[in-house]
């Protein structure tokens, strides 16, 4: 004698007609006289209506012209390749001499050993475009640490606040990958964030100008489609090759549109 | 469909006939749309992932090697597409509302009471959506292929590069457990 278990393991066969006829009797028998089973049976066939129901689901109206569209865009590679071919000094110059600026300001800070300015107290050397518009002063760090950090569209030093801990806002980054992309509009930041939220990379502003977002390394591929075909430059270049060995994740990447 | 038909199709558009691949899209895209929007279930995602299937369709023809394979090759390519996107969507979270790879836990769906017929169909559909988006990959790879895409066991077989048999046991096991999660709503 069979149980109900062994019976309902052969509903799959039974509804391809597959079943030898000796077994495909016992279990019509069995069917006929378990309530149980036969109600199971029912459910089973319901079951497969409904995932046949889903076949009616029509695609959007505009799949077709979204694939032609981002066939069009050339690839996050071949802009990198036509980049080095023909280097685009007028974008990249202005962001790496405000970094190196930067950069010695932070070395001399750390030489001298004095205290960094403090973010409402801009660094000499490095221009805050919207420096008004700046945090409260953060406590100083008693270790006197200086950081890089992307506020309001400018790099500048600010202490390592150790007690209280730092507002999430005012914590300093230390971007692993810095994207300059060509503004050609004046909504160019909302349309990016945007394309960045659809691929699910969290963005948040770091001023009118700029983008902060940590993702996996796994997700530069979605960082590369939502940068679509806008004009940008990559440093480190190397960083968003696939299979670059990244040594940690996330990774943080600092967008900035000018 | 003629399998030869889109055996030319691949055949032009090697050739360099675009419009060769508008129609194949054409061909394909509703059975495409539907294994995505079962699979992560959100629209979406599902229309995303679908156009991202066909670019990389479109740049990686230089790996399929049988043009009348083009259909099981773009199945493997859809599928792989897919469980790439719904693990990353299932580490950010996307699904946390769902009991995803719990099969002793059936999702609570709920009851819907809504006078409305259109209204009932819509909810069910979402329903069943959950339940399969909910379901462990091999299973819901396999009732998809079969009870969503109505490819033959042989296809299936060759798709997912898994005996025959496993085919059609593990698809009995995959629609009992649908079954399942979904018996609240059937009975």
């Amino acid at each position: 004698m069979q149980d109900c278990t062994t019976h309902q393991s052969r509903f799959t066969a039974y509804l391809d007609r597959e079943l030898p006829p000796l077994e495909r009797d016992r279990l019509e028998a069995h069917l006929a006289a378990c309530p149980a089973c036969a109600r199971e049976w029912r459910l089973f066939t319901l079951t497969l209506d409904q995932v046949a129901a889903l076949r009616h689901d029509q695609p959007p109206s505009d799949l077709l012209p979204g694939i032609r569209a981002r066939l069009a865009r050339p690839t996050l590679w071949q802009r990198l390749r036509d980049l080095v071919r023909h280097p685009d000094f007028s974008l990249s110059l202005p962001a790496a001499t405000a970094t190196v600026v930067a950069a010695m300001a932070v070395g001399l800070f750390l030489k001298m050993g004095l205290q960094p300015q403090l973010p409402h107290q801009p660094a000499p050397s490095v221009p805050g475009p919207v420096a008004a518009h700046r945090p409260a002063p953060i406590a100083v760090a008693d270790s006197g640490l200086a950081a890089m950090s992307h506020q309001d569209g400018a790099f500048f030093s600010h202490a390592r606040a150790a007690h209280p801990p730092m507002a999430p806002e005012l914590a300093p980054l230390h971007p692993d990958i810095f994207i300059t992309v060509r503004a050609t509009s004046p909504h160019d930041l909302s349309l990016l964030h945007d394309a960045l939220a659809e691929r699910q990379l969290a963005a948040r502003p770091t001023g009118p100008h700029g983008l902060v977002l940590h993702l996996d390394p796994l997700d530069l591929p979605l960082l590369r489609e939502a940068l679509g075909d806008r004009e940008a430059v990559v440093f480190p270049p190397e960083s968003v090759i696939p299979g670059y060995p990244h040594p940690k994740k996330p990774l943080t990447v600092a967008i900035r549109l000018r | 469909m003629i399998e030869h038909d889109v055996a030319g199709l691949v055949r032009a558009l090697r050739e360099g006939n675009d419009e060769a691949f508008s129609r194949l899209v054409r061909i394909y895209q509703a059975r495409i749309w539907n294994l995505t929007r079962a699979y992560v279930k959100d629209e979406e995602e599902a229309k995303d992932l679908t156009q991202d299937i066909f670019v990389t369709a479109y740049r990686s023809l230089g790996h399929l090697r049988d043009d009348a394979k083009f259909g099981g090759w773009l199945y493997q390519l859809a599928l792989n597409h897919c469980r790439n996107r719904y693990k990353r969507l299932k580490r950010r979270g996307f699904f946390s509302n769902l009991s995803l790879d719990d099969p002793d836990h059936p999702i609570p769906l709920s009851q819907g009471d809504s006078p409305e017929r259109q209204y009932e169909r819509r909810n069910t559909a979402e329903a069943v959506r959950s339940a399969i988006a909910a379901m462990s990959a091999t299973e819901k790879e396999i009732l998809l292929l079969r009870d969503l895409q109505e490819l033959s066991y042989e296809e299936i077989s060759a798709i997912l590069e898994i005996p025959l048999g496993t085919v059609k046991s593990k698809l009995n096991r995959a629609r009992l457990a649908l079954k399942e999660r979904l018996r609240k709503r059937l009975e």
